[in-house]
């Protein structure tokens, strides 16, 4: 009898407590917001993504903003480990768990078309009047399947320079305006070698994961090579025809820059730490990191866009794009919910900027609030001349580990550069054809 | 039949372990051999195709390399490993000041996960301004040295993590060991004048016996198993250098998601350890008869 009686005076005092605290949450609150006089419970979407670091710290910003001036929508995010996530996406859907509404990178969008993980989203993205118009080519070309668009890109991630502007200045390289410009490889690599007597790492940068490979497909793709995938997505054709001769000058000017001239130290395992402790002249790595290295270098942090070293402008780039899961569960209100998020998002893409990103909606870049950020506008332009990884049905040459091993022992002198790309090729046609 | 109709009591309550056992444990052992017969599509079709990913399998140099790899880390790491858990044991026995804190310190290890280990190795013996190449500056050694970059030094810095990392437990055994051997028997042997290398010679090492084959037991098992350290560490690399047969499972089924060949790869390795654990069984009767 005592037991039930103190449930009931809990229950009591329990219900007091929400009472009262909807209430001064309403009264605090109503004023600063519009529409929060609306009773009904909002709609709640789950939003999966993929951000770590500033990125991570950007899109929760977002996420906060987008809830607190749209009462009727709760963005639920949910960010999972890198490394783990389109394992966790899959199986998520596979398990019937899916999330409601999640970030892929466009050149994984077929791969999870493919897998049946997500689904065409035209209509909805008409009705929440996405204008397909705004964005960059490269993202929305590996968005659309078979006319279909099955992803809204939100961004483009590509290489820039970064560069020291002190040590710079020791060696002489910088111009009148104190910034780093340069128009060949000879060029670049006479600067580097200079910068040699002032740093101990002229060029930080990895000799493993995939940074080496988009180097070299972005050189490839400066010297005029083709695609590097045929469009059946069934073989790997950049030692074909007229491209090889293209692919052996492209890793072979990467390899020089290793084994040659020396300008990039051997097995840095950290490459940005080193360019922030000041012992890396340059580096070239992702837009991800400007704000990262702008808040510890401070002035003395240079930003330019991936040099253009040989002919057609070509940098790699990834986007990060929004795509619906396949879920059956999810109602037509939590998609149309999910759709206003996305929408929010690209009109506000000066937000995820801050990240460092270039937003994938063109139209950002005129925006006061996008001007006003630091760097962004002098490599904005980049987004008109990236290059992507080849979007297959079944690898990610992000993470495909063995023809990136293989790439990795021609840097380490373990096979010829000619003998190693024959062998990358051979290895990833095998791949796209088995599953 | 009979033993169940004569204690019904301690069947039912065996029951539960047993479904759970039958559905978590021995369900998914029977699964994965048929994922491994199969073209498994994780959302799509799963056809049978009989010995196809094994054939797959033993034709890339890559599944063999890593076989390679585990096979070599188990020779290396299991002696290592046994023979600095009993030193670290016979330290640690010695009656002195401190015996408690001593065996507390060389046991910590153990209790962290496998990713604060690998984060705090990397601090350590990461190049260009590691904690271990900062020291070799100070003292004037100008010279870099890839300690996890390099394709031999990479395992020497593996082994040397593991060996921090888990040679407590193999200490834990031993001393529990040690515990056992009578206290007579050294008074004895010490009466009779043997000096301290004969009293371990002849009484720790054959009283141990019985401990030493169960510690070489699980050690084989586990240095068999090994991926995380190796995985968070070294990623496999320089080149593929360091990867071990799990990561390669691991990469199939889970970046690829070719789950066919992964099963097919698990239960290689699934071969291999019960090749090697019926040898030691052997060995253990054979001590347990013998001790």
């Amino acid at each position: 009898m005592r037991m039930k009686r103190n449930v009931k005076r809990v229950k009591a005092s329990f219900a007091a407590v929400v009472t009262l605290s909807t209430w001064v949450t309403g009264v605090t609150l109503s004023p600063v917001l519009s529409e929060a006089k609306t009773k009904a419970a909002p709609v709640n979407v789950v939003f999966w993504d993929l951000f770590g670091g500033a990125d991570g710290k950007t899109m929760q910003a977002i996420v906060k903003q987008f809830n607190q001036t749209h009462p009727n929508i709760h963005i639920q995010e949910e960010t999972q480990d890198w490394g783990q996530y389109y394992t966790k996406l899959t199986t998520a859907v596979l398990g019937g768990h899916a999330p409601d509404l999640a970030i892929s990178h466009a050149d994984h969008v077929l791969i999870l078309k493919t897998q049946g993980v997500i689904q065409p989203l035209d209509a909805e993205a008409k009705a929440a009047g996405i204008k397909w118009s705004d964005f960059f080519g490269a993202p929305l070309q590996d968005s659309t399947i078979d006319g279909q668009h099955y992803a809204i890109p939100l961004d483009v991630h590509t290489f820039l320079l970064f560069y020291n502007k002190s040590l710079l200045k020791q060696a002489g390289l910088l111009n009148a305006k104190g910034e780093y410009t340069v128009k060949s490889y000879a060029q670049f690599v006479s600067d580097l070698t200079k910068v040699k007597k002032v740093a101990k790492i002229p060029l930080s940068f990895p000799e493993n994961g995939w940074f080496p490979l988009a180097l070299w497909q972005s050189f490839y793709a400066q010297m005029g090579g083709g695609d590097l995938v045929n469009s059946q997505k069934t073989k790997a054709v950049f030692m074909d025809g007229a491209n090889k001769q293209k692919a052996i000058a492209a890793m072979q000017d990467v390899w020089d820059l290793y084994n040659k001239y020396h300008v990039i130290p051997p097995n840095i395992s950290n490459i940005e730490q080193v360019f922030k402790a000041k012992k890396a002249a340059f580096i070239i790595d992702g837009t991800w990191n400007v704000d990262d290295f702008h808040n510890t270098l401070k002035n003395d942090l240079g930003v330019t866009m991936f040099p253009v070293l040989f002919g057609r402008p070509a940098a790699w780039a990834n986007s990060h794009t929004f795509i619906l899961p396949t879920n059956p569960k999810r109602t037509p209100e939590q998609t149309q919910a999910a759709l206003t998020f996305v929408k929010w998002v690209e009109d506000h893409a000066w937000l995820w900027a801050k990240a460092g990103h270039i937003p994938a909606n063109q139209t950002i870049q005129s925006t006061a609030q996008y001007k006003s950020l630091p760097f962004r506008s002098n490599y904005g332009a980049q987004g008109k001349f990236v290059q992507y990884f080849p979007e297959t049905k079944n690898v990610w040459l992000m993470t495909d580990q063995p023809v990136l091993d293989v790439l990795q022992s021609i840097l380490l002198k373990k096979t010829t550069v000619q003998n190693g790309l024959q062998q990358m090729a051979n290895l990833l046609t095998q791949q796209l054809n088995q599953h | 039949m009979n033993m169940v109709r004569r204690s019904p009591a301690t069947y039912m309550m065996l029951l539960p372990f047993f479904v759970l056992y039958m559905y978590f444990t021995f369900y998914p052992i029977v699964k994965g051999f048929i994922i491994s017969l199969q073209d498994y599509q994780i959302l799509g079709e799963k056809t049978f195709v009989g010995w196809q990913n094994y054939r797959q399998l033993f034709a890339d140099p890559t599944f063999w390399a890593s076989v390679w790899h585990t096979v070599l880390f188990t020779l290396l790491s299991v002696p290592i490993l046994v023979i600095v858990g009993f030193l670290l044991a016979l330290l640690v026995n010695v009656p002195m000041r401190g015996q408690t804190f001593f065996r507390a310190v060389f046991f910590m290890p153990m209790i962290l996960s496998v990713s604060v280990v690998s984060s705090v190795w990397t601090a350590i013996l990461g190049s260009y301004g590691g904690l271990v190449d900062a020291l070799l500056n100070a003292i004037g050694v100008k010279q870099q040295i890839f300690w996890l970059t390099d394709s031999k030094l990479a395992w020497v810095s593996i082994l040397l993590i593991t060996t921090w990392w888990t040679a407590g437990f193999n200490m834990v055994l031993y001393l529990a060991g040690l515990q056992e051997i009578p206290a007579e028997h050294y008074e004895a042997a010490t009466i009779d004048g043997a000096n301290a290398w004969q009293r371990l010679r002849y009484i720790t090492i054959p009283g141990l016996r019985r401990v030493t084959v169960l510690v070489v037991f699980l050690q084989i098992i586990a240095s068999f198993k090994v991926f995380a350290q190796v995985y968070l560490v070294t990623g496999g690399g320089p080149a593929g250098a360091t990867r071990t047969l799990i990561q390669y499972i691991y990469e199939h089924a889970f970046n690829q998601f070719l789950f066919g060949p992964g099963a097919a790869a698990s239960y290689v390795l699934f071969a291999m350890i019960f090749i090697v654990s019926l040898l030691q069984l052997r060995l253990i009767s054979s001590a347990e008869q013998g001790g």
